[in-house]
């Protein structure tokens, strides 16, 4: 599903934030991405939605190399990875429907589809009735959950999500990761950059650490790296 | 057949999304509109009143007639049908030497006597032509005087040439400051959209993030940016209209014998043609400032 080569990313500024990354995620796996602020989790998946492109080395999603992409190509890869972020980026003067449905309507989807998908997503995130509120009615939680099925809505391969439990207390991150956890199990691949120690001791999966911009552990079925943040 | 239908249904979403976002950014809205009715409405009032200026020179113009003095012995309604025929040619008359005389003692009767002055009457019959507009009176003229049966012609050449170059005068001066109003207008319009392009970056952000193409980001905007054209011509047109008004009557009270005609298809022209100004810019305005966004993302 995604294989990165020898990856490093320097910003303009100066700043290397990644070096040399090898790493190799097959289909429906769950990995967890961990590392303190400043590791490089972030920018990694940049990388891998092409918000920023590699430095040097290559990054491939579904054996395409993204760094190559046109401008034009570049949709076409975005359609297919849903992004979560730790600020939920929801349009604040959109209902909830609104705001997962906006991920089908850019794309064209008719009205009956997009009605039944935005209802099945927020039927899997548990916001079915909460439809007609609008995100800044809703708990830090309840917003995720919504940042979540708009993430999924397109039924994406790929999920791609950056400290989403970051803003949120332990019940409400346990909330989002049984989520994840089911979305995977759809056979979703889904990588979560997060530095919550407990929820990746718990879940016991995949975990590559890392620890200024280097994969530094890549753990089958591990918890938080001792000495990693 | 789909990706026809998935057409239509993104045009659809464009339309929506263009009003909605208009009504959904309220103030910001109002003054993007505030503004370009504004910028609008110095434009279309500067290029009314150069136009109505250039007008009124060429109506000046029009005023002039080309006095045609018949040699003696010549037929001089002949001649006047010949004229009638010339291209730009509107209306002659033929003003008889009797005619003219009747008239010269009638006017002077209170100054001196020309019976006792002048057997004769010394003067010859006279075709007065009117011509179709300013620029027809020195070509008309010439041939006239070619004509046979012709003693001379009187047309106020110096004071046609003096109008001709007012009016070329300001038809480019007034080209010019429409010419400077219009990107004056442009660059406002670019930087007060980019305000609305600024409170969108996370719709725009979230569109590139599902996939939506940069083409297509660009549409809502630009649909915008058009409607905000429209309703800035829509504002300033009835100022404009009773700026118009206004403009005219004074002109008619510096230049009474002249007739202005406040035509109202010169009007509706004006508006039309500021409603396409208003729309286009708006076009424009919104396409550089998302271009810009976009590139700087």
């Amino acid at each position: 599903m995604i294989r990165l080569k020898q990856v490093s990313k320097i910003y303009p500024s100066g700043v290397r934030a990644v070096t040399g990354a090898n790493l190799d995620v097959e289909k429906g796996e769950f990995v967890f991405l961990v590392g303190l602020s400043g590791a490089g989790k972030s920018t990694l998946l940049k990388l891998m939605y092409r918000a920023e492109t590699a430095t040097s080395g290559s990054v491939l999603v579904s054996g395409t190399d993204i760094g190559r992409l046109s401008r034009g190509q570049l949709p076409v890869l975005r359609r297919r990875i849903g992004v979560v972020f730790q600020d939920y980026k929801l349009l604040p003067q959109r209902t909830v429907f609104e705001n997962v449905a906006f991920a089908l309507k850019v794309l064209g989807t008719s009205r009956s589809e997009v009605d039944k998908r935005t209802r099945s997503a927020l039927d899997l995130v548990n916001l079915r009735e909460y439809s007609d509120l609008m995100p800044g009615q809703l708990s830090g939680g309840q917003q995720q959950r919504v940042c979540l099925a708009r993430a999924i809505v397109n039924t994406p391969p790929l999920l791609l999500c950056d400290e989403p439990t970051g803003n949120l207390d332990p019940d409400t991150s346990w909330d989002i990761m049984r989520l994840l956890t089911r979305i995977n199990q759809h056979g979703t691949t889904v990588l979560v950059a997060t530095h919550n120690k407990h929820i990746v001791d718990s879940m016991r999966r995949r975990v590559v650490a890392l620890d200024g911009g280097r994969i530094v552990q890549d753990i089958a079925r591990g918890g938080y790296p001792v000495g990693v943040g | 057949m789909e990706s026809v239908r998935r057409f239509w249904r993104q045009v659809g979403f464009v339309l929506e999304e263009a009003v909605a976002s208009i009504s959904r950014q309220g103030w910001m809205s109002g003054v993007v509109i505030l503004t370009m009715s504004v910028s609008l409405l110095i434009l279309g009032g500067i290029w009314q009143l150069s136009d109505d200026i250039y007008g009124l020179s060429r109506a000046i113009g029009g005023k002039v007639e080309i006095m045609t003095f018949v040699r003696e012995g010549s037929d001089a309604a002949r001649l006047s049908a010949a004229i009638r025929q010339f291209p730009g040619v509107t209306t002659t008359v033929v003003i008889t030497r009797d005619e003219a005389w009747t008239q010269l003692q009638r006017d002077m009767r209170s100054e001196l006597s020309f019976e006792n002055l002048l057997d004769d009457n010394p003067l010859p019959d006279t075709i007065r032509v009117k011509v179709d507009g300013p620029d027809q009176v020195t070509p008309v003229a010439d041939r006239i005087r070619q004509l046979d049966g012709v003693e001379d012609i009187n047309y106020g050449r110096d004071l046609l040439a003096k109008l001709q170059q007012i009016a070329a005068f300001i038809q480019a001066a007034g080209a010019i400051i429409v010419g400077c109003l219009l990107v004056a207008t442009l660059a406002v319009t670019v930087n007060t959209i980019r305000l609305t392009v600024q409170t969108r970056r996370r719709e725009i952000e979230i569109m590139q993030l599902v996939g939506a193409s940069n083409g297509f980001i660009h549409w809502p905007f630009l649909l915008e940016g058009m409607l905000f054209g429209a309703l800035g011509t829509l504002i300033s047109s009835p100022l404009l209209v009773s700026w118009r008004t206004f403009v005219i009557q004074r002109l008619q009270e510096l230049f009474p014998f002249v007739p202005i005609e406040a035509d109202s298809m010169g009007t509706v022209r004006l508006l039309a043609n500021l409603l396409l100004v208003g729309v286009g810019v708006g076009a424009l305005g919104s396409l550089v400032s998302v271009k810009r966004h976009l590139s700087s993302g």
